[in-house]
């Protein structure tokens, strides 16, 4: 287990240096001057010579990504043009937004998700079962940010119960009840997601139902509620948990829009406003962080993967 | 235990038609037919393994220690399941479950038919396994499915169908996935048990060798029918269907010089396909005018049942 | 796609196209999707026709009028029919949608097979597939629009290029699966070169399954341009796009809820009638590459 952990963590090196790549010289694909860029319209030549010096812009690319290696390692992203703070402190104001919203939206879909899909599969052919297989469907279907607006007029503006935007810390005045802000965004943002996970723990159980250690565990006169929970289950599990690195990659891209309809100081909302702003020393640490984020998401899916599966350790 | 009637049908397709055979404790019965002959739906069905499918019981008796079991309540007929019949299958690569270890698969059999703990149950799985003939049992209950060999499997699974001492095992097609030598210990292995506890044994094959060597009486079937049934010794001395005796000449003999095999001519109809007359007549070298117009009656000579208008005689 | 028999003299024509609808015999909700997705694309091309109103002309008196009898879907803030929009919205849908389904189709398609095909080049193409799709969807398409200027060929480009990571990525699988198919063997035995295997041999084997990729990308760029518009990184603001509306009107919705739904339901409509076109095509294929498919 513990080599193969860490022959999975090697192997995620090379994307993370690629990525880490990618993403230093994505400031240099913006067309034009990137001091100038950074500095903004109003910045005389005097500056933009003065912060060209400052950034290395001058010195070669190999040497200037080294540079910006160096410092990323120890914890240094940079500086944001707009808040002319250090980027990860940006970062770090929005991280428990973000960490709640990520936290509560799990928590529907796998609360919604995985007893939906699987009461559709053992029901299969039945009504409950199309109509649930439908639903999800057209939840998949709907934009995120018109089902956030949507919610905010039905339960914010209409019937008053909930906040509509905003989100003060739990570590202000109001405690843990603050966490109801992020009652709306999080059902917004857990619809299409625990949509696309009942339909794949429902596709995965059909799967596994006409496996034929299911039929020896029915001729063991096993009762069929204990067929569908111990072996069928327990066997579609596997490709469910694959499927949540994909989830997180799909959460992310919701997180960035739901924040910004319900007003969310997160990540996602810092995202959107430092790209119309144009701080890119912002976008750049963000999404680095996110990458990062997502292959450490990928390592723990991977992880889950073989204590689920014993035949995946020995390979 | 005794089957009277017995067919099954998928949609409007009927697939088994009037089957019927008994067996006694003890005794193997051999059931043998090329592929899709109904065989192993025949096997399913009295196993009561068809629900949530698309194929469908439409009459006959399933007389099994006095009660015909497809009348019985679903927990009635659950109950039955594993502790008083138990059923092996074709596949042991993947009959088993492969997140379960071993010892886990063979102590849910138990608990689940008897009052006993987790610690006596895993010394009961460990017992049967030793009585399945594998070495060093204690530490084979830690191993998961995919750690061990074919035949081991299978062994596995007759350890699983033995846990609640059985009076009828159903095994289909046990070794037609294995080596021919590791062929040879399973169905040894399954000889020696059967005789241990006195069990009823039905034996699903297409291979008559296999049928040869370990059972008592044969029941052969073709689309969907049994053709012929009498005692093995008399099968092989004296078979009267031509679709027997086809079967009988295709064994290439060790002993002489083959050429060239003896097959069949033609291929098993497709379920769908409508035959008039004798299922059979297309392929039969005998076949006349009227085995294609009229379907043959099953007829009783001695202990020996057969359908067909011109049976092969004894001289063959 | 299913095999039947089919009679001699059905033409060649006639068989396409009853293979191309035998998904939908028998599946009610997916046959209804079909014929909107139909409807949808009548009012795309035919707009200037349909529509009662110029979509772009400002009317101040007219300022956010209810749905009725001059207005069927209302106005907006700037007195513009909404109606009239939605239909040209349909316009826009239609491009992004097949725009990105052409883009990635064919670079991602491109990129899978000939990695499939030649492994040395394939193992660093895929390892840069690979790097791309460590980005999550939107965050990449977000991050190229801020390369470039806003416009309805950019968006399709920034759109495309995320979709062609995944397609490249299903191709290459099954490619990978062809390739150790015996007639592709009894093609190489046969002397035939590489590019006419790749054409001739595996290509058409995977008409079926791309067509069915095809329909689950138009959906899901119809969801990712609805975002970009919303974030105000898609289209430029003046194009009447469903999103556009949508992010526009967002500020009044709690004066004018016909501007948050009509436009709303629309992409739903849409990408639900895709989704569900998608699923029956995916239904009927051939089950060695149902798998490989990403779709909902």
């Amino acid at each position: 287990m513990l080599a193969f952990t860490i022959k999975r963590i090697l192997a995620t090196v090379p994307t993370l240096i690629a990525a880490s790549m990618l993403i230093f010289l994505f400031i240099h694909l913006i067309p034009g001057d990137p001091a100038a860029i950074l500095l903004g319209d109003t910045a005389t030549p005097e500056e933009i010579a003065v912060l060209t010096k400052q950034m290395g812009l001058d010195q070669p690319v190999y040497v200037q990504y080294l540079k910006w290696l160096t410092n990323l390692l120890q914890g240094d992203l940079g500086t944001s043009i707009f808040f002319q703070v250090p980027v990860l402190s940006v970062i770090a104001d929005g991280a428990e937004t973000s960490g709640f919203l990520a936290l509560m939206t799990m928590i529907w879909i796998i609360v919604l998700g995985i007893p939906i899909g699987a009461i559709a599969a053992t029901k299969h052919g039945t009504w409950i079962d199309q109509i649930t297989s439908g639903a999800a469907m057209f939840a998949a279907s709907v934009p995120t940010f018109w089902l956030g607006l949507y919610l905010i007029l039905i339960f914010a503006v209409g019937l008053g119960w909930l906040p509509s935007s905003g989100y003060p810390s739990i570590f202000e005045e109001g405690g843990l009840a603050n966490l109801r802000y992020l009652l709306l965004p999080s059902l917004t943002l857990a619809a299409p997601n625990a949509a696309l996970i009942i339909r794949l723990v429902r596709a995965s159980m059909l799967d596994v139902q006409r496996e034929d250690y299911v039929r020896t565990a029915r001729s063991k006169g096993l009762h069929p509620v204990r067929v569908a929970y111990k072996h069928v289950f327990r066997n579609a599990l596997i490709a469910v948990a694959a499927a949540f690195g994909f989830t997180f990659a799909a959460l992310v891209s919701e997180a960035v829009v739901t924040e910004t309809v319900f007003s969310l100081p997160g990540i996602g909302r810092t995202v959107v406003q430092s790209i119309l702003r144009r701080d890119y020393p912002v976008i750049q640490g963000v999404i680095l962080v996110i990458v990062v984020l997502y292959m450490v998401v990928n390592l723990l899916v991977d992880l889950a993967y073989s204590w689920l599966d014993p035949r995946v350790s020995l390979k | 235990m005794d089957v009277q009637n017995l067919s099954i049908s998928v949609g409007n397709n009927p697939i088994v038609r009037n089957v019927s055979f008994s067996i006694e404790a003890g005794k193997t019965l051999g059931i043998v037919g090329e592929s899709g002959c109904g065989k192993s739906l025949t096997s399913l069905a009295i196993m009561g393994l068809l629900e949530g499918t698309q194929v469908r019981l439409t009459s006959g008796r399933v007389i099994f220690e006095g009660t015909d079991i497809l009348k019985v309540s679903v927990s009635e007929r659950r109950a039955l399941l594993g502790s008083r019949m138990a059923m092996i299958f074709q596949e042991p690569m993947t009959s088993l479950n492969p997140v379960y270890r071993i010892g886990d698969q063979i102590v849910e059999m138990i608990l689940q038919h008897e009052p006993v703990g987790r610690t006596a149950a895993m010394q009961r799985a460990a017992d049967l396994l030793r009585r399945v003939r594998i070495p060093d049992p204690e530490s084979r209950l830690k191993s998961f499915p995919h750690q061990l060999s074919g035949g081991m499997r299978q062994r596995v699974m007759i350890a699983i169908a033995l846990a609640s001492n059985p009076v009828l095992l159903i095994a289909d097609e046990p070794t037609t996935a294995l080596d021919v030598t590791v062929q040879a210990q399973i169905l040894d292995l399954l000889e020696e048990l059967k005789t241990e506890s006195g069990m009823g044994v039905i034996l699903i094959s297409h291979d008559l060798g296999v049928i040869a060597q370990t059972c008592h009486s044969v029941a052969v079937m073709y689309r969907g029918q049994i053709v012929e049934a009498c005692s093995t010794v008399e099968l092989f001395a004296n078979p009267l269907h031509p679709y027997t005796g086809g079967l009988i000449v295709s064994i290439p003999d060790a002993y002489s010089n083959v050429d060239e095999l003896n097959a069949i001519p033609g291929r098993v109809p497709t379920i769908d396909e409508r035959i008039s007359g004798c299922a059979f007549h297309p392929r039969c070298h005998c076949a006349k005018d009227n085995c294609s117009t009229q379907a043959p009656q099953t007829i009783q000579r001695a202990d020996h049942l057969y359908q067909c208008h011109y049976p092969l005689e004894a001289s063959s | 796609m299913m095999v039947r028999e089919t009679p001699i003299l059905e033409t060649e024509k006639t068989r396409f196209l009853s293979n191309l609808l035998l998904p939908f015999r028998g599946r009610i909700l997916a046959s209804i999707g079909l014929a909107w997705l139909v409807l949808m694309a009548f009012f795309a091309i035919f707009a200037p026709w349909i529509t009662p109103y110029d979509p772009l002309a400002i009317e101040p008196v007219a300022r956010l009028t209810e749905p009725g009898a001059t207005h069927f879907f209302g106005t907006d803030h700037f007195g513009r029919d909404t109606f009239s929009r939605c239909i040209y919205g349909a316009r826009m849908a239609l491009l992004i949608g097949l725009g990105t389904v052409f883009v990635s189709l064919t670079v991602g398609g491109f990129i899978g097979m000939v990695s499939a095909y030649f492994t040395r080049i394939g193992s660093v193409l895929m390892r840069v597939v690979d790097v791309l799709m460590a980005f999550p969807a939107l965050l990449l398409a977000l991050v190229l629009m801020t390369l470039f200027e806003r416009s309805v060929i950019n968006t399709i480009i920034v759109i495309g290029i995320v979709y062609t990571t995944t397609t490249a990525r299903i191709l290459y699988g099954m490619v990978l699966k062809l390739k150790n198919e015996v007639f592709v063997d009894a093609a190489i035995c046969s002397g035939v070169g590489h590019t006419s295997i790749l054409l001739r041999h595996i290509l058409p084997n995977l008409i079926s399954p791309l067509l069915v990729q095809a329909s689950f990308i138009f959906a899901f760029a119809q969801l990712q341009a609805a975002a970009l518009d919303f974030l105000g990184l898609g289209l430029p603001p003046e194009i009447p796009s469903w999103g556009n509306m949508l992010s526009e009107s967002r500020i009044y919705v709690t004066r004018a809820s016909w501007l948050l739904i009509y436009p709303g339901l629309l992409i739903i409509l849409s990408v639900f009638s895709m989704n569900l076109v998608g699923d029956a095509a995916r239904d009927s294929l051939d089950p060695r590459f149902k798998d490989d498919i990403a779709g909902v």
